[in-house]
């Protein structure tokens, strides 16, 4: 009979890597947060394969050489069929909140499931088959498969740098059939090879074409990338490719991003600087500015993240999440921007008395210099030096016509800025980044564009990821800007990506002020365009990483402006002189100091940017349905239903001042409260009891749309509920179809049920959670996930090998499970405490070792995840052999439930709360191990002693 | 066959008077349309354009030369015009007009002509509108619609990038943004008269903007308000296809 090795290597590693570029194509395509769903439905193709493989075991067997070949042929078209319809799902997250589009949406998302169910159910089914065609070299196929599932992720991360996203499925498809060849047995068809060779051939060269043709990424509706190339002229500049994201540079007149600017903007002098789009994974994330000149310096004073640098001369600066070097540009430009009008002013004044003087000399050109010194010079000087001063008022005024008289100036007004103000620059800046194609490329590409801003003296750009150089670095600085570090992304949780964010926890907050000199200032610019809670969560979350501090309300200086929000953190106390420049530069800027030491919240001062304004009351039981129209009248403080609108940042602040912020962020509707690296979700918002309300009742457009990103996980799990029953009820099917429905024993089902449920919910805790949190460690999610499915699946099947023959050693199933729950609960235990920590200190580590450090950290626990399973259904075969089926259906279901769960939980609860939980999980299911059965009368009873 | 002649004839007489729009009917849905904004407090004085203003006219898509029904026409719901772009929904370009309070002596400029229906509404009130549009084929065609419907010695258009603004007619006394942009373009500010107003939504332009209203006092300082944040989904052609086939089509 034909061994299936090679097949199983091939079949294995294009399933594996099929998930991977399918998560990488959600993440493109949609959101990263997707990435899970994806996880949820390859386990729910390998559990109906499962399920199916028990049930009609016999009848495959009878022609397994034929099922072998249309199996592994299959997979090929239907993963072509699957990555092509799935990119037709009209998916638009946005309008799950949508009551009439709720049920449409609903339906695309469950679509998901049936359509990439396909490729993973033959996956399975294949190597399902070949353990039955070769019952006796299992340990053998297992290898093969495990190493195939390994090399199939190594593989794709690897192609990941070379091949772009849009056309990854291509080696998929090429393994996928590799996989096919080495499956047909060309000794026992040998009557029909040709034919069948031919099919093949057929098959393979039709999916290549027509994949080849349809490999166009399609973008939802909502992604920054399609909305911005649908601009005129818009251009895409640079692309580049790796796991942590593709990344485009682009020329669109979308991208004039000024976040924050203020509205006192149009007295600048010259224009605002042209901007290129950063893009990745089409999510705009930062932007490129371009070199600035005399026409375009004057802008940058106008942003909110120049206010630190009013109050430091010459500081040491550290930029954290560089992007396209924004924030680094401003960095740089804002001493001179602040003081380029000046330098301006003096030019003009300089240039035009030189003009007037020149005219003068003219008019009296026929005395000679000392007469004209003596008699016309001496008198005319200072009327002529009064006159211009006088027109440079006027000029300066007239702001419509204004530039046509200053722009002759404008470059010698700059070269003087630039001369007078060399020393007063920062000293050094350092700026981090985690890609470095993005340094690549604005250090060469463009390097003309952004005037080389990256190779200036005093920049250094450091490619690596913003926790681990917070903790390497033994450098301090004077300002740390943290600014709109995550673009968008941050603040419009709803469906933008919304994986964890370890940026703005309490962690790094801490690492940050730890690289702070002393009266060194944090400066954070949040985005608060859209919803107002983005910038109190990050208002709460610094509060709580400094609040061993003396005189936390000294230190913290808040402003905000039309479109967001900045806080200022400052190791020391704000003086009344840096207060009062500060205050000065909101007043000019048009800006709203919201808190400083000394400010009365309540007490009455002119408000520039008002709020619309929320109803607390309203909000507890509606929380403001989109399109809602509120008060249009501005006199009004009362909305259309006659209730009165409080301003948010007011209260919170009023309360900070006062006392009581802590029962008012409880109060809050949404979270609003502090952010940890054990429960780094930022964006999601929407509490559970809401979340359930709404769920239950259907009320879905109660939910604004920032927050919808929470309601469409538990939606998801939902599905997978859904499609879990589905694989459950398969056994049904068997129960139906049996004619024999004596039972020579019952009773335990129960207990087997139990067990099986357990299984399936701690072993996906653990590994989704182990996801989780080495994303903070490996700085990407592509990478843990990766990591952690390829080391999990590898090693937990060393370990499911290793069960039975342990069991033979030590005598007893029970046994080893004890030894396996016990080892697992102790690593688990271990993880809680000391992975924090460890992964803290490593950070800083280049990336190839700390994967092989990640590994080192999983292979242990994964070796004795794998053994409980096969310990379980060998006590089944032995006891109930009927229930087997069940058995597969159980851990099946339980483990599509259990991805999108582990999620929700640690967003309830914490990493550290789901691990408790998987303790707990596994205990009991221990306790409630099919080898405790014991026979009496017919009946199995559950011996509970230890 | 005369028994056919007759069914095949009264199937079109039904569907000629189930699909007519007769100007009772303009009428009923303006009606209706006024009703809706009512709720939301708009005055009589701003809903008398829209029984002036036949928006039927500027409903087109400029892209297929498609005209959707005349009921679409006096949908709520914004309407797709071609080139990605879209007709605003009445109360978005009602509640724009309100808050723009526009006087017979007030010049506007409003960046994002699109259908040049806003346009339209703003001239019933006798100001003198500029209006810029970046996508060329649209703002020609608004230029045609305004010139055919007598609007044009009210309105004059350009095709232009709107975040420029007009300096050639500037100061205007009042401004009317369409398009969400993150920050709010200074050369429209500069443009601004002082006592002047602007609305402008800002926002992410794909997905939710925050209405803000910006006054520039006598002082020249800005000051802003925030309104209603709303979702200006994209209309899709899937979802346009619904629309139409809701509304009997």
């Amino acid at each position: 009979m034909k061994k299936y090795f090679g097949g199983i290597f091939f079949i294995a590693m294009s399933t594996l890597a099929l998930e991977i570029a399918v998560i990488r194509y959600f993440s493109i395509a949609l959101w990263s947060n997707y990435g899970y769903m994806v996880i949820s439905i390859a386990l729910f193709g390998f559990g109906v394969s499962g399920t199916l493989l028990t049930l009609a075991k016999n009848w495959f067997e009878k022609r397994i050489n034929l099922w072998m070949y249309i199996i592994s042929l299959s997979a090929v078209p239907l993963a072509v069929l699957a990555y092509i319809l799935m990119k037709k799902v009209p998916f638009n997250a946005m309008q799950i909140v949508n009551p009439s589009y709720t049920f449409t949406q609903l339906s695309n998302l469950a679509l998901y499931f049936i359509i990439l169910f396909f490729p993973f159910f033959f996956g399975g089914i294949y190597i399902g088959l070949a353990f039955i065609a070769h019952k006796k070299q299992v340990s053998k196929l297992y290898f093969f498969d495990l190493i195939g599932a390994g090399t199939g992720t190594l593989i794709l991360l690897i192609l990941m740098f070379i091949i772009p996203p849009a056309y990854l499925i291509l080696p998929i498809i090429v393994f996928f059939f590799s996989g096919h060849i080495l499956s047909i047995d060309y000794r026992e068809i040998k009557k029909n090879i040709y034919i069948k060779m031919g099919i093949s051939a057929l098959v393979f060269a039709v999916s290549l074409v027509t994949i080849s043709f349809n490999t166009k990424i399609e973008y939802v509706p909502q992604k920054s990338i399609r909305h911005t190339m649908s601009s005129i002229n818009a251009k895409i500049l640079a692309t580049r490719y790796s796991p942590l994201g593709l990344l485009q540079i682009v020329k669109s007149t979308k991208e004039r991003s000024a976040p924050g600017l203020s509205g006192m903007s149009y007295q600048m002098i010259g224009k605002m600087p042209d901007f290129l789009g950063v893009y990745v994974d089409g999510n705009q994330s930062s932007s490129v500015m371009a070199k600035l000149n005399g026409s375009t310096i004057d802008a940058v004073k106008y942003l909110p993240q120049v206010a630190p640098y009013l109050i430091k001369d010459k500081p040491g600066v550290l930029i954290l999440g560089m992007g396209g070097a924004r924030s680094l540009s401003v960095a740089y430009h804002a001493v001179r921007s602040m003081n380029f009008l000046d330098c301006l002013k003096d030019v003009w004044i300089k240039e035009n008395i030189k003009i007037k003087l020149k005219e003068l000399r003219k008019t009296y050109k026929h005395l000679n210099d000392e007469l004209y010194e003596k008699h016309i010079l001496k008198h005319n000087k200072t009327r002529i030096e009064n006159e211009v001063n006088n027109e440079w008022n006027k000029v300066i005024k007239d702001e419509i016509n204004r530039m046509e008289k200053l722009k002759p100036f404008l470059n010698k007004a700059y070269q003087l800025t630039v001369r007078k103000y060399e020393n007063k620059m920062p000293s050094y800046i350092h700026a981090v980044e985690l890609s470095g194609q993005l340094v690549e490329l604005l250090k060469n590409q463009f390097s003309k564009f952004n005037g080389g801003i990256l190779s200036k003296g005093g920049v250094r750009a450091f490619q690596a990821d913003v926790r681990g150089y917070l903790r390497k670095s033994k450098q301090k600085y004077d300002i740390i800007e943290m600014s709109l570090a995550l673009g968008g992304g941050m603040s419009s949780g709803g469906n933008l990506p919304s994986h964890e964010n370890y940026l703005y926890t309490i962690h790094s907050i801490r690492d940050a002020f730890a690289r702070l000199k002393k009266n060194g200032i944090l400066s954070m610019t949040v985005d608060a365009k859209e919803n107002l809670r983005d910038a109190l969560r990050v208002f709460t979350t610094s509060i709580k990483a400094l609040e061993n501090m003396k005189n936390l309300k000294k230190k913290f200086f808040m402003f905000r402006t039309m479109t967001t929000a900045t806080f200022l953190i400052k190791n020391g106390d704000f003086t009344a002189n840096e207060i009062k420049k500060l205050t000065e530069f909101c007043k000019n800027n048009s800006f709203d100091a919201s808190y400083y030491l000394g400010i009365d919240p309540n007490g009455n001062r002119e408000i520039f940017n008002q709020e619309q304004g929320e109803n607390f009351n309203v909000a507890e039981t509606k929380v403001g349905p989109p399109g809602q129209m509120p008060v249009v009248t501005e006199k009004k403080e009362k909305d259309k239903n006659n209730i009165l609108r409080y301003s948010l940042y007011k209260i919170a602040i009023s309360k900070f001042v006062k006392g009581g912020y802590k029962e008012f962020i409880e109060k809050y509707p949404f979270k609003i409260g502090y952010v940890t690296d054990n429960n780094p979700y930022f964006s999601y918002r929407l509490k559970l009891s809401k979340t359930l309300k709404v769920l239950f009742t259907g009320k879905f457009s109660e939910v604004p749309y920032e927050e919808t990103n929470y309601l469409i996980l538990w939606l998801n799990f939902a599905l997978a509920i859904f499609f879990g029953a589905l694989i459950i009820c398969i056994p049904l099917l068997k129960t139906l179809f049996n004619k024999k429905k004596e039972e020579a024993v019952s009773g335990g089902k129960l207990v087997l049920i139990g067990y099986f449920v357990c299984l399936g919910f701690g072993f996906l805790f653990v590994e989704m959670v182990l996801i989780q949190k080495l994303t903070l460690f490996l700085a990407n999610p592509i990478y843990s996930t990766s990591l952690v499915l390829a080391t999990i699946l590898a090693v937990s099947g060393i370990g499911s090998y290793f069960s039975g023959k342990l069991s033979e050693k030590l005598g007893s199933s029970s046994k080893v499970l004890l030894l396996a729950v016990s080892i697992i609960a102790v690593m688990v235990v271990l993880y809680i405490f000391i992975l924090d920590p460890i992964v803290r200190s490593l950070m800083f580590l280049p990336m190839a070792v700390k994967l092989i450090i990640a590994m080192v950290f999983i292979a242990p626990i994964a070796f004795f995840l794998g053994m409980p399973f096969p310990l379980g259904l060998h006590e089944v075969s032995e006891k109930r052999e009927d229930f087997l089926p069940w058995a597969w259906g159980i851990n099946g279901a339980t483990s599509v439930a259990s991805t999108p769960l582990a999620t929700i939980l640690s967003i309830g609860m914490g990493f550290k709360g789901v691990w408790v939980i998987s303790i707990l999980v596994y205990a009991l299911a221990f306790f409630i191990f099919p080898g405790r059965l014991t026979l009496k009368k017919n009946k199995f009873i559950l011996n509970m002693k230890l | 066959m005369k028994r056919k002649l007759i069914i095949f004839s009264a199937i079109f007489l039904i569907s000629v008077i189930g699909f007519s729009f007769s100007e009772r009917d303009r009428k009923r849905a303006i009606a209706h349309i006024v009703r809706h904004m009512k709720r939301w407090n708009i005055p009589n004085r701003i809903t008398k354009a829209f029984w002036s203003v036949k928006r039927e006219y500027f409903v087109q898509n400029r892209e297929t030369g498609r005209w959707p029904s005349k009921r679409a026409a006096y949908s709520t719901r914004p309407l797709a015009i071609g080139y990605g772009q879209t007709i605003s929904g009445t109360r978005m370009v009602a509640w724009m007009t309100y808050m723009s309070n526009p006087q017979p002596t007030d010049k506007i400029l409003e960046i994002g002509t699109g259908s040049g229906f806003q346009s339209a509404i703003l001239s019933y009130f006798g100001s003198k509108v500029y209006s810029i549009e970046i996508v060329r084929p649209l703002g020609l065609d608004a230029k045609k619609v305004h010139a055919k419907r007598g609007y044009s010695s009210k309105i004059t258009t350009k095709v232009a990038d709107g975040y420029f603004g007009w300096k050639k007619y500037a100061p205007f006394n009042k401004i009317l943004v369409t398009c969400g942009t993150n920050h709010i373009p200074p050369a429209l500010v500069r443009q601004l008269a002082r006592g002047g107003t602007m609305i402008i939504p800002v926002g992410n332009p794909y997905g939710k903007q925050r209405m803000i209203v910006l006054k520039k006092d006598r002082m020249g300082r800005i000051k802003t308000r925030a309104y209603f944040a709303d979702h200006f989904v994209p209309m899709t052609g899937r979802a346009l296809q619904k629309f139409r086939r809701s509304r009997g089509r």
